[in-house]
């Protein structure tokens, strides 16, 4: 579609003052934070395809017309909100729409008797949970992206919190929402405590990546908020497969602290700077809720912890660890491993307990064989299951000259989700498929990924919905 | 040319509760906020490495010496030193006892160890967080008779000088310098360490860190710089949009009323 009648058709819709076209809007909508994209900003050598335009909706009704429109023109388009991004999932199309859901951003309901909140989508979620502790709540949902994060992307994006271990992920924590689809179709799912009739539909959303429609309200459930009555302590614990195999113990125990991460020895070194002691992995946990609940659960893990090599390393780890745990957020636009000529980043899986520990192993033996350039590669499992646990793992390069980083790059992921397909886990924990993992899913997905293709034809026939997220293009 | 970078492995600050800031003192244990190099320190021992890269490239000989007192470093820090090209890394060794506000006594372990060892240029940071009296460059120096320059953004080679970049009142000086002497860098464009490989760690798995006692410190230390008064302290984070008006908000709250 020619760009001219684009943004003219698209200010009709919506207000001038709504559809930017300014490059420096278009490329700040357009950043994400993946590894290898925050080095090339630095070196000067990124390059993202440019979309026409931003449009900033104020409401339901401007999606729901933008998108009709769109869908009419087969006009790609991107959604987004709060931009915190790590999987390319926020890139656009040559030539196409990013929609920007940020300004939609407003507290409708909070029900006191149900439990809830309902907000628009572009609601930062630090503003919801200052506006819930205020009150004395809070819906347990904290990811490291908290300081930038909207709603809208974290259901996207299947988000999950630092102390998911008790409050779930998002899928656990969004009771109803609201979304538009590709043609323009405003769909509610009501909120309720639990429902027998038929396919939960929240889930056609949490996890779409935008691909499926564009989440305009939701309704989060929250709880009491008591940070008094928590019971936390750290602890130094030799070797990662005992420090998986007492979280495994700990969980099919029954007890369900809100916080247990175990940091291997890498991360202990280059991350927590020795906290530990050498050679030692670092073990934080606390437990969230009322006294009697985290006292027993304090207690049933210092019981268990005795049958290890532990170093007891008392509560002020915890207390720093809350405090600064998403200070890394402050950091992003600073070229801090670009002044050392590397590229660092994150990955994260997931497997049942049986496995997790073997690839995490595999990883960290395969890839200082395969990689020169190196310089570190570590993991820690941060959010756990009655089945299993997750392992996010941490690594940093050396940039080679003449030697694009994304290959790097690509190579380090790619180790990671070969032995995870491997073993039976999954390739992607909480960040998403974004368009950098899109090429795994058919083997993470096997014989249900179809399923997956007839979603969208359903709701988004002309394909116009963030393409390249979870579908493999099949032309 | 040889060369001696002074560092030190210090309690990460930004990791310290607000609970450990309201009582800080000497005493404080900090252990749980993890150990990391101070930040001029960190540009002090990447400028060396580069000088070092200089000298190389121009067909003269260099080696390159890390030192410090008190612990031996975490393992972390030294076999990075020695992948990222340092040629020794030595520790002064001390029994027991806190190093903290000891600027003089520190200045003289290093002298100890600087002055048979004939260093055309030694290295520090301006300061380290903990203990922060940025007097140890200037007491290393006088130690060992040695000009010193502080405040320093870089160090450049200009055989047979070095070409200094400081930071002054009205912007930079440079100057061009002839070895030996002290410099203790500051605020510098060159903020970090370079990233080693982990196959260049491995190799240097195979080194070790030269460590010797730490003579002529006393058993126990006083402090002739600072007082710890631990009744009654607390630390306050002002912020201001501009330095008037942070100004003004410090005078009121520490003076009573004044006008910005």
């Amino acid at each position: 579609m020619d760009k001219k009648l684009l943004i003219s058709g698209l200010q009709a819709l919506v207000g001038d003052d709504r559809v930017l076209t300014d490059e420096e809007t278009i490329l700040t909508a357009s950043k994400d934070y993946i590894g290898f994209r925050s080095y090339e900003r630095f070196d000067g050598t990124f390059d993202v395809p440019r979309a026409a335009c931003v449009v900033k909706p104020k409401g339901t009704e401007d999606v729901s017309k933008v998108l009709a429109y769109l869908n009419e023109n087969k006009v790609d388009v991107v959604p987004r909100t709060g931009g915190s991004s790590v999987t390319m999932g926020l890139e656009p199309q040559c030539g196409g729409v990013i929609l920007d859901g940020s300004d939609m951003n407003e507290v409708l309901e909070l029900n006191e008797t149900d439990m809830w909140i309902t907000v628009r989508c572009g609601t930062p979620m630090a503003y919801i949970e200052d506006y819930l502790q205020a009150r004395g709540y809070t819906t347990g949902h904290s990811p490291q992206s908290l300081p930038m994060a909207h709603v809208g992307g974290l259901i996207a994006t299947r988000s999950i919190g630092q102390f998911s271990t008790l409050y779930g992920g998002i899928e656990d924590i969004v009771l109803g929402l609201e979304a538009v689809l590709a043609d323009g179709t405003v769909v509610r799912i009501k909120n309720n405590p639990r429902r027998s009739v038929g396919p939960d539909l929240r889930h056609m959303f949490i996890g779409s990546e935008g691909m499926l429609g564009f989440i305009t309200e939701a309704t989060l459930r929250f709880h009491k908020y008591r940070p008094e009555t928590r019971w936390m302590n750290a602890y130094g614990i030799r070797g990662m497969k005992n420090g998986l195999d007492f979280i495994r113990r700990l969980m099919t125990d029954g007890y369900r602290p809100a916080v247990v991460r175990l940091h291997d020895e890498v991360e202990v070194a280059h991350t927590f700077h020795n906290v530990a002691p050498e050679g030692y992995c670092l073990l934080i946990l606390l437990a969230d809720g009322p006294k009697p609940i985290t006292s027993a659960i304090g207690a049933a893990a210092e019981e268990l912890l005795k049958d290890y090599d532990v170093v007891d390393l008392g509560k002020k780890p915890v207390e720093s660890w809350i405090v600064h745990r998403n200070d890394v957020c402050e950091r992003m636009d600073q070229p801090v491993y670009y002044s050392q000529g590397a590229v660092a980043d994150t990955c994260e899986i997931s497997a049942p307990w049986s496995q997790i520990g073997e690839i995490h192993a595999a990883v960290k033996e395969r890839l200082p064989q395969e990689m020169e350039n190196l310089v570190s590669i570590g993991g820690h499992s941060s959010h756990s299951y009655l089945n299993g646990t997750n392992i996010y793992f941490t690594f940093g390069f050396l940039a080679r000259e003449g030697v694009p980083v994304r290959e790097d790059y690509m190579h380090v992921v790619r180790v990671i989700m070969e032995e995870t397909l491997k073993r039976g886990g999954s390739i992607a924990h909480h960040h998403g498929s974004g368009k950098y993992r899109t090429q795994w899913m058919p083997q993470e997905h096997g014989s249900s990924y179809p399923l997956m293709y007839r979603l969208k034809e359903a709701l988004d026939p002309n394909y116009i919905l963030n393409k390249g997220v979870l579908l493999v293009d099949r032309k | 040319m040889k060369i001696l970078v002074c560092f030190k492995v210090g309690p990460d600050l930004e990791k310290v509760t607000d609970s450990d800031w309201a009582g800080f003192g000497p005493g404080a244990d900090l252990a749980y906020a993890g150990q990391t190099l101070g930040c001029f320190d960190e540009s002090a021992l990447e400028i060396a490495l580069r000088l070092k890269s200089a000298c190389l490239t121009q067909g003269l000989s260099a080696h390159c010496t890390a030192l410090t007192v008190g612990r031996i470093p975490p393992t972390a820090v030294w076999q990075t030193l020695y992948a990222a090209g340092f040629d020794c890394v030595a520790a002064a060794e001390t029994a027991g006892g806190k190093l903290e506000f000891q600027p003089a006594q520190v200045a003289g372990v290093l002298a100890g160890y600087a002055r048979d060892r004939a260093f055309d240029l030694i290295l520090t940071g301006r300061q380290t967080g903990l203990g922060d009296t940025a007097s140890v460059p200037f007491l290393l120096a006088e130690a060992l008779g040695m000009p010193v320059l502080g405040e320093a953004e870089l160090v450049e080679l200009r055989p047979p000088h070095l070409a200094v970049t400081l930071a002054a009142r009205l912007g930079r000086e440079r100057l061009t310098v002839r070895p030996p002497l002290t410099v203790a860098i500051g605020n510098s464009p060159v903020s970090a360490l370079r990233a080693v490989t982990l196959r260049s760690k491995l190799a240097a798995a195979k080194r070790r860190v030269e460590v010797f006692p730490a003579v002529g410190l006393p058993e126990q230390f006083d402090s002739p710089i600072l007082g710890w008064q631990p009744a009654d302290t607390r630390c306050t984070f002002w912020t201001g949009g501009s330095p008037a008006e942070l100004a003004a908000r410090v005078a009121n709250d520490l003076m009573g009323e004044v006008s910005p």
